[in-house]
């Protein structure tokens, strides 16, 4: 795994090439589908009828189901183990075992948000399989987020292998002296004293140097910023956002008509 | 303190320049205690050093963007970005207070930080993930509802009893990286005078 660019895979699919925000707004849109709808079943629909072909469209499926479920299955094993079996005994048990009872209510709760998790799991990763993070803050600062927000994000992207890169050869220097990995719990926990010390300590020199940068650079100045590539925005992806603010706002009316107590 | 002052003044190009490097302190923390095979995360190390010797609102702003990172890689982090904002934000405080002075105020600064996240993350997990992470912690949430209580409740307390597990030795942890500072380099901070004392 490219571990500086996060969960981003280059491929040719369809997705790759769709402006951020446009699949940002795709995103929050199916999000609030499943958050809104109200029938349990309808965020697992969503997640068979439009979230996996968008992956097999965007030819990232195999990645992309690996790591929704490496998220959602420990997940949803614990959510349906506790919701299932540890509430206390009522008479609506379905069946019960030994002190666990399993319960219609519990498990119609647990479902629920299983089915609101994975969706929001998996359009993220989605996203972000299909979004390079730095095109994705490129987007954002163009429509008001804080350049310095993104600069933190991006710039964290940037150094976390080179600093993943210094802890290994720290650990690597004080495994050499004679730094000890086992033992009691306390004695473990400060084992990693001599791994972050001298890790905390060559970040703080590198702070300075970083801080030269960013005021050689003028980040701290305001004002307007060009961008050294366009990413395109399509007529038609501006009206599909459009259409996905005005499909929140129904779904929202209609739930809150549906609640209303007549 | 005057808030809105000192909130710009917070916020200096070597605030800005240490934000990305405590992110990746709290990535790289949260590896070592696993290599360590640590029952803890310390994966808010790098937030609470940078709340601590840059000001709350700066300890926020790391909390909340080291979370979106994060997320990045593991999209479930992504809704704890308030949590992780707050504990920049009450570490800020707590070395406002003094509490990033001595070693055993660290441990009062990390009590304080444990026994307030639970308010703010106790939302977020039992409205999203109904109560449950996936790790073996959820357990204790469940036994917890099966003794009768509502899951708000469970989830609360769950939270309450391991938070201090973790946030203690981060607090501690933090002081002493904060502490072994060069003077030279910790001057820099906008906020350095909360965890230096005057003749250390």
């Amino acid at each position: 795994m490219n571990e500086s660019i996060a969960l981003y895979r280059e491929r040719p699919g369809a997705l790759h090439g769709r402006n951020p925000a446009t699949k940002l707004a795709a995103a929050l849109t199916i999000l609030a589908a499943a958050f809104l709808a109200p029938w349990i079943a309808a965020p697992f629909a969503l997640f068979a009828g439009i979230i996996v072909p968008l992956a097999f469209a965007g030819r990232v499926a195999g990645a992309f189901l690996k790591a929704v479920f490496l998220l959602y299955l420990p997940f949803a094993f614990f959510l349906f183990l506790i919701h299932g079996l540890f509430h206390p005994s009522t008479d609506a048990a379905l069946w019960r075992v030994w002190i666990f009872s399993v319960q219609p209510e519990a498990l119609r709760f647990a479902a629920g948000v299983a089915g609101r998790t994975l969706v929001m799991f998996s359009v993220f990763v989605l996203l972000f399989l299909t979004t390079h993070p730095g095109r994705l803050m490129q987007e954002l600062q163009n429509r008001g987020v804080s350049g310095l927000a993104a600069y933190v994000i991006c710039a964290t992207l940037q150094i976390l292998p080179l600093i993943r890169e210094r802890a290994r050869t720290i650990q690597e220097a004080q495994t050499a002296r004679g730094f000890a990995v086992g033992g009691s719990v306390l004695h473990r926990l400060r084992a990693v004293l001599p791994l972050l010390g001298p890790l905390f300590h060559g970040v703080i020199l590198d702070v300075e140097d970083r801080a030269l940068a960013l005021e050689a650079r003028a980040v701290m100045r305001k004002g307007k910023r060009t961008f050294l590539t366009e990413i395109p925005d399509p007529r038609w992806e501006k009206i599909f956002r459009r259409g996905c603010l005005a499909a929140v706002a129904a779904m929202a009316v209609a739930r809150g008509v549906a609640a209303w107590p007549w | 303190m005057r808030l809105g002052g000192s909130i710009k003044k917070d916020f200096t190009s070597v605030t800005w320049a240490l934000m990305p490097l405590a992110i990746c302190i709290n990535i790289v923390a949260g590896q070592a205690v696993s290599m360590l095979k640590l029952p803890v995360y310390l994966d808010s190390v790098g937030t609470i050093l940078a709340g601590a010797v840059c000001g709350p609102w700066a300890g926020a702003v790391t909390g909340a963007l080291s979370n979106i990172v994060w997320g990045l890689f593991s999209p479930d982090a992504l809704p704890f970005f308030p949590v992780a904002a707050w504990i920049g934000f009450i570490a800020g405080y707590c070395a406002i207070w003094g509490l990033f002075k001595t070693w055993w105020k660290a441990v009062i600064a990390g009590l304080i930080i444990a026994v307030t996240t639970p308010f703010v993350a106790t939302p977020i997990v039992v409205y999203l993930y109904g109560g449950v992470e996936g790790s073996g912690a959820s357990l204790l949430t469940g036994v917890l509802i099966k003794s009768g209580m509502k899951i708000t409740s469970a989830a609360f307390f769950k939270n309450l009893m391991i938070e201090p597990l973790d946030k203690v030795p981060s607090a501690v942890l933090a002081f002493i990286l904060a502490r072994r500072m060069p003077r030279r380099f910790a001057a820099r901070f906008p906020r350095a005078e909360n965890v230096i004392s005057g003749n250390a």
